[in-house]
């Protein structure tokens, strides 16, 4: 292939990578990423006891809300 | 010794990931011992009947979720458009209804479609305050929801005789929302039906559809979606439009089967529906979720109210529980975030 062929076809890969990252840093000017989990740094084991915790306590809350009547 | 701890590990995990499963299991274990009746099929209709609403406003806060999103301000729109379905639909009869001008009964598709339209207007500001303004959709649905109170008290408050009940409805409206189909010896409650299409056509919409395709690719990475040539804004403006329509039709039914409109019709529907969405697994962190899924979170969350109500549970004791079964279902949710990292 001639070594000019080659530089074009290398300038226009540039071009279409500079594209896509322009078009990448315009999206995230304002991203609609609101990842409510993101910034959950506990542990599986901690998440595991919280199920545990809430399940005992709806066991709980359904027995005393039954003692307590309506 | 090995084998054991591996099944014990399997049983843990399966226990955790089901666990809201299993607390209904048990609860309906205990209504059935204490009232074998509530398993028969005029209950379970009376249930899917209740559930049918919230329904219909889940399938449009799902939408919402799959963007990573929520929409706070559901059962006040909820209110505020079965305020307008009902005053227009009230009885030609009553005296003291709210439009003495209406001496004719209007046809029942009108305020349907009125509803539908303030539906879509108040998800309208959403979008637009999401999509265009790039606000969190917690905060701008927080205003919406007290923009629709602020409407809706303003509404019932405008009655020649006050702030009194939208009620004595349309004999048709009352029929048309509570009225059932007799197959053999059960009932088919016409609400459920309702639910029934409306969950095929959002199946339809969310599965076929080029606006589902996106939705889920914008849920999952706007950014990605964005560069592959999806156009964000224009989506979530189609899908927030799809859940406003749905807000209407749900307002519709709702006060047709209440009967009477109130400034506290729709209060905490929303968390109903949320909470309907997250146990169904529509994910938070965007991009997850089905339409059965939803269906199954609605219903169960139905299903656990009216066993604590059937277990006499204090109604008081009924929101704390409710509110745990929330923590919980996100606290599952978070256990499967957790464990993809």
């Amino acid at each position: 292939m001639p070594e000019d062929e080659l530089r074009r076809k290398e300038a226009e890969l540039d071009a279409r990578e500079r594209d896509v990252a322009r078009r990448e840093d315009a999206v995230r000017g304002g991203s609609l990423r609101h990842n409510l989990y993101e910034r959950i740094t506990l542990s599986k084991r901690a998440v595991d006891a919280i199920i545990a915790i809430c399940a005992l306590l709806i066991a709980a809350f359904t027995i005393a809300g039954v003692l307590y009547g309506s | 010794m090995s084998t054991l701890s591996v099944g014990n590990e399997k049983w843990k995990e399966w226990l955790l990931n089901y666990s809201l499963y299993v607390i209904l299991g048990v609860l309906i274990i205990a209504v059935v011992v204490m009232e074998p009746t509530f398993l028969s099929f005029d209950n379970l209709s009376k249930i899917m009947a209740q559930a049918s609403t919230r329904g219909i406003l889940a399938l449009g806060v799902a939408g919402m979720i799959v963007y990573t999103g929520t929409d706070l301000s559901a059962g006040r729109i909820l209110g505020c458009c079965a305020a307008i379905s009902a005053s227009l639909l009230q009885s030609v009869t009553y005296a003291s209804r709210m439009y003495p001008g209406i001496t004719e009964p209007l046809p029942l598709a009108l305020p349907l479609l009125l509803a539908m339209a303030v539906g879509m207007m108040f998800c309208c500001l959403n979008a637009f305050g999401f999509a265009v303004l790039k606000m969190h959709p917690f905060i701008i649905s927080l205003g919406t929801q007290l923009i629709a109170y602020g409407a809706l008290c303003l509404y019932i408050d405008s009655q020649a005789g006050g702030a009194q009940p939208l009620a004595s409805l349309d004999p048709r409206y009352i029929s048309v929302v509570n009225g059932s189909f007799d197959i053999g010896f059960m009932k088919l409650p016409y609400l459920v039906v309702y639910l029934a299409i409306c969950s095929a056509v959002m199946w339809v919409i969310w599965n076929k559809t080029t606006i589902g395709k996106n939705m889920f690719a914008i849920g999952g990475n706007p950014e990605a979606a964005a560069v592959s040539g999806v156009n964000v804004v224009r989506n979530i403006f189609q899908v927030y439009l799809i859940a406003g329509m749905l807000y209407g039709i749900a307002a519709f039914l709702e006060a047709g089967r209440v009967q009477s409109v109130t400034t506290a019709t729709g209060l905490n529907y929303d968390l109903d529906a949320i909470s309907g969405c997250v146990i169904g697994g529509v994910s938070f962190t965007g991009g997850v979720g089905t339409i059965p899924g939803v269906l199954v979170g609605v219903i169960i969350l139905q299903v656990i109210n009216y066993s604590l109500y059937y277990l006499g549970v204090n109604a008081y004791f009924q929101y704390i529980i409710k509110g745990l079964i929330i923590i919980m279902a996100v606290a599952i949710d978070v256990r499967k975030y957790i464990s993809k990292k």
